[in-house]
């Protein structure tokens, strides 16, 4: 079940309430029944893989415990195997199509079978997140787990199974293991940011997916500045999908009384393609950090070889988004950007960020754009597709339609629209206290109850009716849901 | 304990305050098509009426319950509901037991030949939204509706929501509807493909179809209501004959089960039903038909004693004459020719404005029309208002005649009556712009233009 469905509007009030009243030493067995209960929901069969996932990695670190000569082996093999699950049901037919294609362009035939099989979902952040468990273990920064409900819990914790935050074992592993009580600031604090998270998503991510969808879909009829409308509202529909999640998934451990790792602090207001990768998908890009990038020798290196681990750990982070050159194209520009900020700022001593204001708008902006061009090759449905938007773009200089009223036909009108960009401007407003340090549900906590209600039911109200939901509309999926 | 109890009293009241205003959002973007027509049924005084007709848009365009009080001193109401199957029939025939216990129940089985719980899923939506919320609809809509449903039709802002969009002045003010549920239909349509399939085709009854048939004799039965099935004529085609057949045989099981009913696919000549001018559509008849089907099954339902204790009622009385503006109302927009539009507001009791565009011609074009006699109009362009036989001719020049239009007179400072007209209406292109008023309805019935030398009027 999505978040944005009325199974999970129905599902989670129950597990909280029966949580809540529970004995301490049930809750753990009643969360993990539920997050499995939660996994199944989208395919019974695939909680197999998600019971493999986690036996292998939990037997894996007790083994390292217990047989400490063969550790590397053990981890070793854990990766293996937990990647070549990944592998199969994610990459199989991307590599296999890829080399067909290759022995063709060498004039041979061959004829590789492919795996017809739906890639379950959430795959690939369980198996990080047992993989980081294994790797932690092998460090000898964490013991392993001893208790296998606790550990299946971390692995299967239903906030943050399907779509993340990839949690560390350091920050979610004893909270499993420690008491939670019913509070009730916490408790509003943690349905607050479900509501901010619901708002992100059924408001402002499905619209603009509307005309990003109907644009993208038909780019060869749409001119230059249409794609350009698009890929900006990719971008906010990229990121409010996602970080929607992600406030959802915070939301609801908090209400259970779980901290999970906040996965994105405002990322467009970036002052560098650098600190960008810093406030998106945090839990991602430090996972990559601390088990790709710092094994392959991180920055300690010669130039060359930082360089070459960022352009890795950037390819292996788009090939992780999926199984399509455009993501692994997508990975490597970023990689690139970042590469070359770093020459510019070891050999030219140039500055990533600015103090000035005029200097972060302008900062801001550029990141903005460096990274929007990147999202075309995210979003297009293959290379050509993505090449040809960025040739109309330039090519095609249509600035009368902002004018004209064709903006009205790219699959929203104008009432769509406009509420859109209301939503956006109430995204952007909250963002930027957010970015000042302004904790916006403490300020909303502190006013009178007269005033608090208010907001609270305009905020539901609001997004009831501005959504997209319902029989008019397909329950859209969160977009990192297919990884 | 008590900040718990402090803290159940808060969700509570947050609880009640979101619903409140869901509720309201609900009723303002809920589609309301049909919702005074069906909601004037539950309007009506407990166990007042003798008579209920329910069924689809067959049966509410065809029965006139002012009809039956005018004729027969019968009180009846519609419960009807476009496309509603028998197995919605079923439930609605509950309702009527449950809220008038009437004497009779007359059922139209246009969808006998379905075999299936609901044809439509907007529909079903429009009945059950204007139905209270009671077991009754609660069962109707565990039984007829789809599980993967159940959702737009427990919370129909799933499904509204993004009406917000199309919400226009209907959707916040209260319709009121003051036709007992009839919604006769003005148009003229000639069925001359019409064909009476003969008695002898028949076809299996659905078994759907039938087993709610079967239960409203039951439930009937129990509550000592007589049950009369009708099938009102159509014009069939080659695709649709089967349903005739159907028709056909619901005549010979209703007959098993002792139960009256009328097709009156067989009854055309008897009911004196033309093929030519009382029908609306190819499926529907009109007014004109309806009244006939109307006064013939009054007949029957008088020679049942209903009507017998009835004497005069002024509520009833009154409410007549409402329906007959109604009437008037739908049927002033069927008019198309410049004779009989001007002969019928000049018949009737209406009031209304007339902007002239040049008055030097308008005598000559105009002059048939009785309250014209002896006016005395100023040159160019005027404005006309007719109310009651006292004239009020206004220059147009000069005078600020602006703001929207709201279609209501207003006092002036001056007391002078006038009306505050769009932009759109009054730029006129016609020479002559008529703006008719209906006070017993409040509303503005028609806007029409003429040129004099067109014999149509103009709408837009």
């Amino acid at each position: 079940m999505i978040f944005n469905s009325i199974e999970f509007l129905i599902f989670f009030p129950a597990v909280m309430l029966i949580y809540f009243y529970i004995p301490q030493k049930l809750k753990t067995y009643w969360l993990l029944a539920a997050s499995y209960y939660f996994y199944m929901c989208w395919n019974v069969k695939y909680i197999l893989l998600l019971l493999m996932s986690t036996i292998i990695t939990y037997a894996a670190a007790l083994m390292m415990e217990h047989i400490r000569t063969h550790k590397k082996l053990i981890v070793a093999g854990s990766f293996i195997t937990n990647l070549s699950i990944l592998a199969a049901f994610k990459y199989y037919n991307f590599f296999s199509d890829a080399i067909a294609e290759l022995f063709y362009d060498l004039g041979i035939a061959v004829s590789i079978p492919r795996f017809d099989v739906l890639l379950p979902v959430g795959i690939s952040f369980y198996i990080f997140q047992a993989l980081g468990y294994t790797m932690d273990v092998y460090r000898g920064e964490v013991e392993a787990e001893k208790n296998f409900v606790n550990y299946a819990l971390f692995v299967s914790f239903f906030p943050q199974l399907v779509a993340g935050p990839i949690e560390r074992t350091k920050n979610l592993l004893h909270q499993i293991k420690e008491p939670h009580y019913f509070e009730e600031k916490r408790v509003a604090y943690g349905l607050q940011l479900m509501v901010w998270g619901l708002f992100k998503k059924i408001v402002i991510a499905d619209k603009a997916a509307i005309l990003v969808d109907t644009v993208y879909g038909n780019y060869h009829v749409y001119g230059g500045w249409e794609l350009v409308i698009a890929t900006v509202l990719f971008a906010v529909q990229i990121y409010c999908d996602f970080s929607s999640y992600s406030d959802i998934a915070i939301g609801a451990a908090q209400v259970m009384g779980f901290t999970l790792m906040q996965n994105f602090r405002q990322p467009y207001f970036s002052q560098s393609v650098s600190e960008f990768w810093r406030r998106w998908h945090i839990s991602l890009s430090t996972w990559f950090r601390d088990y790709l990038y710092i094994p392959l020798g991180g920055g300690r290196c010669k130039p060359l070889r930082h360089y070459m681990n960022l352009m890795i750990v950037f390819l292996v982070s788009g090939l992780w988004h999926g199984a399509n050159w455009t993501y692994v194209i997508w990975g490597g520009i970023n990689g690139c950007y970042q590469v070359i900020e770093n020459f510019l700022k070891h050999r030219f001593g140039f500055k990533l960020s600015s103090e000035t204001f005029g200097g972060k708008v302008f900062r801001m902006s550029g990141t903005f754009l460096l990274i929007n061009f990147s999202w075309i090759f995210f979003r297009a449905d293959n290379l050509r597709a993505a090449l040809g938007i960025i040739k109309r773009m330039f090519s095609v200089n249509n600035p009368w339609i902002f004018f004209d009223g064709s903006l009205g036909g790219m699959g929203l009108d104008f009432k769509d629209l406009f509420v859109l960009f209301l939503s956006l401007e109430i995204l952007a407003f909250v963002s930027i206290l957010q970015y000042l340090g302004i904790q916006i549900r403490e300020c909303i906590s502190r006013q009178n109850i007269v005033f608090r209600y208010m907001v609270y039911v305009m905020s539901v109200v609001f997004i009831i009716i501005f959504g997209i939901y319902g029989a008019a509309y397909d329950a859209t999926s969160f977009i990192y849901f297919q990884f | 304990m008590k900040r718990k109890l402090y803290l159940g009293i808060k969700v509570l009241v947050f609880a009640v305050l979101l619903c409140a205003v869901l509720i309201k959002c609900n009723d303002v973007l809920a589609v309301k098509e049909e919702d005074s027509r069906i909601t004037s049924f539950y309007e009506e005084d407990k166990d007042s009426l003798e008579a209920v007709f329910i069924g689809s848009s067959h049966m509410f365009v065809t029965a006139y319950p002012f009809q039956l009080w005018e004729e027969y001193k019968i009180k009846s109401a519609v419960l009807g509901g476009n496309g509603m199957g028998v197995p919605m029939e079923y439930y609605c025939v509950k309702e009527a037991i449950r809220e008038q216990h009437p004497d009779v129940i007359v059922v139209d089985l246009y969808k006998a030949y379905l075999d299936k719980k609901i044809d439509s899923k907007s529909f079903a939506h429009n009945m059950a939204r204007a139905m209270p919320n009671t077991a009754n609809k609660l069962r109707m809509l565990l039984d007829l509706i789809p599980k993967e449903d159940w959702v737009e039709f427990g919370f129909p802002l799933y499904l509204y929501h993004s009406r917000w969009k199309e919400l226009t002045r209907e959707d916040f003010e209260e319709q009121y509807c003051y036709t007992k549920g009839a919604a006769p239909q003005f148009r003229n349509y000639d069925a001359s493909g019409f064909e009476e399939v003969s008695e002898e085709e028949k076809q299996e009854v659905p078994k759907t179809s039938w087993s709610y048939i079967e239960k409203m004799i039951e439930v009937c039965e129990e509550n000592d209501v007589d049950l009369i099935f009708t099938v009102m004529p159509y014009e069939t085609t080659k695709k649709t004959r089967h349903q005739q057949r159907v028709f056909n045989e619901l005549s010979d099981r209703l007959s098993e089960r002792g139960v009256e009913y009328y097709n009156f696919f067989h009854m055309m000549d008897e009911v004196g039903i033309d093929v030519e001018r009382d029908f609306y559509d190819d499926v529907h008849v009109n007014y004109e038909g309806g009244k006939k089907i109307t006064s013939y099954l009054g007949k029957i339902l008088s020679d049942k004693g209903l009507g017998a204790k009835n004497s005069h009622d002024s509520e009833w009385e009154e409410d007549a004459k409402t329906w007959h503006a109604q009437v008037n109302n739908k049927q002033i927009t069927t008019i198309n020719d410049k004779d009989g539009y001007l002969d019928f507001i000049d018949s009737k009791d209406y009031e209304f404005i007339i902007m002239i565009k040049d008055t030097s011609k308008f005598y000559r074009y105009f002059g048939q029309m009785v309250f014209l006699h002896g006016t005395k109009l100023p040159d160019g362009k005027c404005i006309y208002i007719y109310d009651d036989g006292k004239e009020n001719v206004c220059p147009v020049d000069g005078r600020k005649i602006e703001a929207l239009f709201n279609g209501k007179w207003l006092q002036t400072v001056n007391g002078d009556k006038t009306m505050m007209l769009d932009k759109d209406s009054y730029s006129f292109s016609e020479d002559v712009k008529i703006f008719v008023y209906d006070e017993r309805l409040d509303q503005m019935i028609d806007v029409a233009g003429i040129n004099y030398k067109e014999e149509k009027v103009r709408r837009k």
